[in-house]
């Protein structure tokens, strides 16, 4: 798979830690929804590294695509996307990459999304996709979404917008909106059990930290939502 | 391309020697699976070989864990850029439960297959004389779940798709197919100091 340049045609603040890049190819991309891309920076010295980043756009847009990184204080390569990269910078690439972590229309529903901070990122393309793509029977969606407040939620301008449209059910977990422990503020398996018995999801999409996928997937079995019904992508490290 | 004003904090001359192209070193252990974490049970579990469709030989856990071990110390590198250096872990040396087959020569390569059904494929030499293993402990820890336990298959050499987590079994091939993530795109040897990491790398 070849390597290619990107420009970046826009940057998005999403929040306090989150930017969303809109980036401009040489070719057209051809993705998935759920597809990512392996990012690739050099320094002077020739030093290279790579991290790979989730496709968050509408696959149907054809002459951008969008990531969104969320900054990782400590981290290498995306405080480089947030306080480094300017429009107008281009960004070496390669992709699409992906495994079964992707959803086509023809794929059906109904679908539940669970989605851990920056986790959205890569269901947010397969929102898009059924809301605005040319595909006539729109699929019934149920996302989850959970981050640790109000102030780190991404794609909030959207997500207010998306729940206009009857077949997308949002709902919304801030596990540290207020100091005290609430169950109720997580993606707990009441909610779980109640959102399986009425939608009664024909695939499960669980994106986010490793620790959020594993919880959510042992939720889920637990349940006994099917096994191969269940498609993870995990972001970050577990200890 | 430079990347302007990028001063990669990871770029160490010294240990980098040690790290393949494209990849940076994690301290500690991300996780990569196509799903959720599947249950595996001690006592139905199964260590098996199979030839064609037939079952050639099994192993109860039981029986698995009387087998002699060996440890394995080692790098390992994952497809997502991460490598971790000096891991430990011990297991069954492949070249014992090689000693079990007749004709072996016959072979040129193996599928491992999953409980979850996962499946990864590998070239046979790249297997033997301790190059592989299948493990049950990981820094003298009984092998988490999420890692792949209780056992799982540990090829250092190459990508550590390869390293099939939750290994239920071993099929002998002739000829080579596709595992799970090689069918979606991934290399079919996935060697990390060539960056084999998609088709045509
Ligand atoms: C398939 C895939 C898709 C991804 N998609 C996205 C995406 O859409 N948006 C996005 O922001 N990230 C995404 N990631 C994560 C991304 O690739 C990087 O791992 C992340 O940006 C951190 O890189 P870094 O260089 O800043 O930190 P590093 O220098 O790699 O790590 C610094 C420290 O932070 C820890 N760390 C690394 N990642 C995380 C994390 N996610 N959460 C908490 N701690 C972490 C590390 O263990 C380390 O201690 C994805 C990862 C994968 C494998």
């Amino acid at each position: 798979m070849n390597w290619q340049f990107a420009k970046i045609s826009k940057i998005i603040t999403e929040n306090y830690r989150t930017k969303t890049f809109q980036l401009i190819p040489h070719e057209p991309l051809i993705f998935q929804p759920g597809n990512h891309i392996d990012v690739r920076l050099t320094s002077e010295t020739g030093y290279q590294t790579q991290r790979s980043y989730s496709i968050s756009s509408h696959p149907e847009k054809k002459s951008f695509f969008e990531i969104t990184v969320e900054l990782i204080e400590d981290g290498e390569v995306s405080p480089y996307f947030f306080n480094e990269m300017i429009e107008e910078d281009k960004i070496e690439f390669r992709g699409p990459v992906g495994g079964p972590f992707k959803w086509t229309p023809q794929m059906g529903g109904p679908l539940l999304l669970l989605a851990g901070g920056s986790g959205i990122a890569p269901l947010r393309s397969m929102m898009k996709q059924n809301v605005h793509g040319n595909h006539n029977q729109k699929i019934p969606i149920t996302i989850a979404y959970s981050c640790r407040t109000k102030r780190d939620m991404i794609y909030s301008y959207e997500i207010d917008q998306l729940s206009n449209f009857e077949y997308i059910k949002p709902h919304f977990f801030f596990t540290r909106e207020n100091n005290q422990e609430d169950s109720n503020s997580r993606i707990n398996e009441d909610f779980l059990k109640n959102t399986l018995k009425t939608i009664g999801p024909k695939i499960a999409y669980v994106c986010g930290s490793t620790q959020f996928v594993e919880a959510m997937c042992a939720l889920l079995i637990k349940l006994e939502f099917p096994f191969e019904k269940i498609k993870t992508e995990r972001f970050g490290p577990s200890s | 391309m430079i990347s302007r004003n990028f001063f990669g904090k990871k770029d160490n001359p010294e240990l980098n020697k040690r790290l393949p192209p494209g990849q940076y070193i994690e301290k500690s252990f991300p996780v990569l699976t196509a799903g959720p974490t599947p249950p595996v049970d001690l006592n139905t579990w199964k260590f098996e070989i199979r030839i064609g469709e037939n079952i050639d030989h099994s192993w109860s856990w039981e029986e698995f864990m009387s087998l002699p071990k060996i440890k394995i110390h080692t790098d390992i590198h994952c497809v997502t850029k991460w490598s971790k250096f000096d891991t430990n872990w011990e297991g069954v040396s492949l070249d014992t439960i090689f000693e079990k087959v007749k004709d072996l020569n016959k072979y040129h390569y193996l599928m491992a297959y999953c409980y979850g059904g996962y499946t990864t494929n590998l070239p046979l030499e790249d297997t033997q004389n301790g190059q592989a293993m299948i493990a049950t402990t990981f820094e003298g820890e009984n092998l988490s779940p999420e890692h792949g336990g209780p056992a799982r298959l540990v090829v250092p050499k190459l990508y550590f798709w390869k390293s099939a987590k939750w290994i239920q079994g071993i099929q002998l091939m002739e000829k080579n197919k596709a595992g799970y993530w090689e069918q979606y795109g991934y290399h079919n040897y996935g060697d990390p100091w060539k960056e084999q990491r998609y088709w045509n790398d």
